[in-house]
């Protein structure tokens, strides 16, 4: 069974969750779109329709504000009265209205005298109703159905000092070019109809269809126009509506459109966070193994060397810690094996003269007898004593006395082979242990040794300190029993030292083992 | 005098004579008073050793004699104001608010016409036809087959003189004209329509580019010389008034503006002003 047990398996896991959660969800999206976008579409034609009911009450109110100022101007109404009662050029009227009020917004407008008959303006006689003009005495709106467009009239009575001169009239046309517009601001169709006919539309073969406020949807050669009806006042122009739609041809576009984004989307997002988990799983990863193959070697008592890495993330921080860390073990285990080493050493030499002490002949002497059981070669001893020396510390001090026996090691370690033992046995006797020699030969050396002894007194705090030594020697073919060879060897080589103490001192014996009688070489 | 009271006149006397120097003249008025005062200002200004403040540059409601009469009654504790009117003011006026006027000048009365009119001149007789609506179209005095549009401006209506001259009272002009509230608008309006006509003092100079002419009235312009001459009949007396409690400067300075008007008639030369002697009054 899949274990979640280490970081990888639960990152992989992890991805692998994000990704079906993220593809679940856009898929689903994908697969309600339509719906969603169809349900959408029905509140955005509520919404477009108020909207567009919205900007025409906007035209109303601001046309009815334009006829206001222009009715409320003291010079547009004495130029009027001029025009109109005295009956002078109207000229100047007209400048004065291009000039004053060329700029609004507006794409009809014109001053009337008391008749209807245009003084000025731009307009023509079609939008100028006298009856309704003659019977206003505020702004009045209306809509009226041209064969140039549908127009928004709005009309006011002019006076001059108290007196009704003429009207001011300005119009708003809704022709095809103005539709467009409105459908450009909609995104959608807008239509008008007249006595429930479409009368003006932007296609041409809607004109002349019949309309109703009952209908929903609007059948077209190659779309559907989902349909509603625009409210405007009733009071206008009963006779005139507005209709606005959406294409569905136009909303499955969307819809497709929309879908391919999403697929867009769920391949590419789910293809990048796979990838990306892998980067990061391949970052996280190869750190992490080289953490664990470091420990390893720690635990098995290796202490490899691991370089240091650029840290970027938490992970090489703590690589280079660990790193770190294994140095400073490093470190640590040199010094404690220095001071192994010097134990060692300590416990085996003698701390005066730096020479093997008993203690490293014991441990020294299964060597060398194994060494000449397979050679086949004799051991050798030498055991030497300083002569009198008792007579030196008591002369002179134990401190001479020291200096005696550091001077005397030296000078054994100056006359002895390379391959030779020595040894401090305890106060002023030592030992030469060596392989392989002949009685003469040892004897030989052991004679060197004691000349040179002679030979070299010791300077003490400027005072010559003469030393002679006795040696014994023995030379022996060791037994397969370490102790009673190595016990032999120093008892036999003692008997000799012992027996040139007794003869007269500064001299070496050598005890022969054939005959088991020491042999006195004197000098 | 005790020094308790030696003391604060010294700490105040700087401040005193610091306020003295800085109070100055001010008025308020009639376009065409301004122009005559504001020539002689630099004079008066040396003569008082004072700063004289006027206001009266434009020629619109507002700022003509009414505001006049209300610079000279004005009460400020620290400057003096005096008014300037372009009409004769009625001896009940000048009483009943306590006043006293120093007239300057005569400034005569311009006709206007727009530029396209062919007509040149009109009697007196036919000018007071046209205002009062005997006569309402151009051919009727020789010119073009055209309405007359009768532009008027009739300001101060209870006092004497000025477009009285023309029609002793309102209600004598006719019903159907326009009627403005500055020399600027009457310009404006007489040079919008070819058929106008109207009226205003000398002292608003017309502009070349102006649209408007002078009309002769039995053959005479509106120069101080004719005015002198009594061959130009329409005229205003232009005058600047104080309050009666005016202090000896600001009486002082109202003579030397007389003065200095009546003795350099070439400042208002321009305006066609005809200066009165102050002696003659």
């Amino acid at each position: 069974m899949f274990k979640l047990t280490t970081f990888r398996s639960r990152l992989i896991f992890y991805i692998l969750l994000v990704s079906i959660f993220v593809g679940v969800a856009l898929s689903l999206s994908f697969w309600h779109t339509q719906n969603i976008l169809l349900s959408e579409a029905n509140q955005q034609l509520i919404r477009t329709s108020r909207l567009l009911d919205t900007h025409l009450a906007e035209d109303r109110g601001e046309l009815k504000r334009y006829v206001g100022i222009v009715r409320d101007n003291l010079r547009i109404q004495e130029y009027m009265y001029v025009v109109t009662e005295i009956n002078a050029e109207n000229e100047p009227l007209d400048k004065l209205f291009l000039q004053q009020f060329g700029w609004l917004p507006i794409d009809n407008r014109a001053l009337t005298d008391m008749e209807g008959k245009i003084i000025s303006g731009n307009t023509n006689d079609t939008i100028i109703e006298p009856s309704t003009l003659s019977e206003q005495e505020k702004i009045n709106l209306r809509y009226v159905h041209t064969v140039d467009g549908l127009m928004l009239v709005a009309s006011s009575p002019v006076y001059y000092l108290q007196q009704k001169i003429g009207y001011v009239v300005l119009s708003r046309t809704y022709n095809t070019s103005k539709l467009r517009e409105l459908e450009n601001i909609s995104k959608g169709r807008v239509f008008i109809t007249n006595k429930n006919i479409v009368s003006f539309s932007t296609i041409p073969s809607l004109l002349g269809k019949p309309m109703s406020g009952k209908r929903q949807n609007l059948s077209l050669a190659n779309d559907n126009l989902m349909l509603t009806h625009i409210e405007i006042d009733n009071s206008l122009n009963k006779d005139i509506d507005f209709y606005f739609g959406v294409s569905e041809a136009r909303l499955i576009d969307n819809i497709e459109q929309f879908r391919k984004i999403l697929m867009f989307i769920i391949t590419f997002g789910i293809l990048g966070i796979l990838i990306l988990g892998l980067l990061f799983l391949r970052d996280f990863d190869k750190p992490i193994k080289k953490l664990l193959a470091l420990t390893n070697d720690v635990a098995d008592g290796k202490l490899p060397f691991a370089n240091k890495v650029t840290p970027r993330n938490e992970i090489d921080v703590l690589s280079n810690n660990f790193s770190d860390m294994i140095n400073s073990l490093r470190e640590k285990q040199t010094l404690i094996s220095k001071a192994q080493s010097e134990l060692e050493i300590l416990a085996i030499t003698d701390s005066l003269t730096h020479l093997y002490n008993r203690r490293h002949l014991l441990e020294v002497f299964p060597k060398l007898q194994a060494q000449a059981q397979r050679d086949h070669s004799p051991l050798a001893a030498i055991i030497i004593d300083i002569d009198h020396f008792k007579n030196i510390n008591d002369d002179h001090g134990h401190l001479a006395g020291d200096q005696c026996l550091y001077e005397f090691s030296a000078l054994l370690r100056s006359h002895s082979r390379t391959n030779d033992y020595l040894f401090r046995l305890g106060g002023e006797e030592f030992l030469i242990l060596t392989l392989g020699e002949t009685a003469e030969g040892v004897h030989a050396v052991a004679e060197k040794i004691r000349k040179a002894t002679e030979q070299t007194p010791v300077n003490y705090r400027n005072i010559q300190i003469n030393m002679t030594i006795s040696c014994g020697v023995c030379v022996e073919y060791p037994t397969d029993d370490n102790e009673q060879s190595l016990n032999s060897l120093l008892l036999h080589s003692d008997n000799a030292l012992y027996l040139a103490k007794q003869t007269g001192r500064n001299k070496t014996i050598v005890h022969h083992e054939i005959d088991d009688e020491p042999n006195t070489l004197n000098p | 005098m005790k020094i308790k009271n030696i003391i604060p006149a010294l700490l105040l006397a700087p401040l005193i004579s610091y306020a003295d120097s800085s109070a100055m003249f001010t008025a308020a008025g009639a376009h065409s008073s301004w122009v005559i005062m504001n020539k002689v200002k630099p004079t008066l200004e040396k003569l008082s050793g004072r700063e004289i403040s006027l206001f009266g540059k434009q020629s619109m409601l507002g700022v003509g004699c009414n505001s006049g009469i209300k610079s000279a009654l004005k009460r400020d504790t620290k400057n003096e104001s005096f008014g300037m009117v372009c009409c004769q003011l009625s001896n009940e006026e000048v009483a009943k608010k306590n006043l006293t006027v120093y007239p300057l000048a005569l400034e005569p009365i311009m006709i206007l016409s727009h530029k396209s009119n062919p007509i040149n001149n009109l009697s007196n007789k036919q000018v007071k036809a046209i205002f009062s609506g005997k006569i309402t179209n151009w051919k009727q005095v020789g010119g073009e087959d055209k309405a007359i549009v009768v532009v008027t401006r009739l300001h101060c209506k209870n006092r004497p003189g000025h477009w009285k001259r023309i029609l002793d009272d309102a209600s004598k002009f006719t019903p159907k004209r326009i009627n403005v509230e500055s020399a600027d608008e009457m310009v404006n309006r007489v040079g919008d329509f070819t058929a106008a006509f109207g009226h205003a003092g000398t002292a608003w100079l017309l502009s070349e580019k102006s649209d408007v002419k002078i009309i002769k009235v039995n053959g005479f312009l509106p120069t101080r010389i004719n005015l002198k001459n009594g061959d130009y009949p329409y005229f205003r007396q232009l005058s600047v008034i104080t309050s009666k409690n005016a202090s000896a400067e600001l009486t002082q300075l109202m003579r030397n503006a007389q003065k200095e008007v009546f003795q350099n008639p070439s400042l208002t030369a321009e305006y066609q002003l005809l200066p009165i002697d102050p002696n003659s009054l």
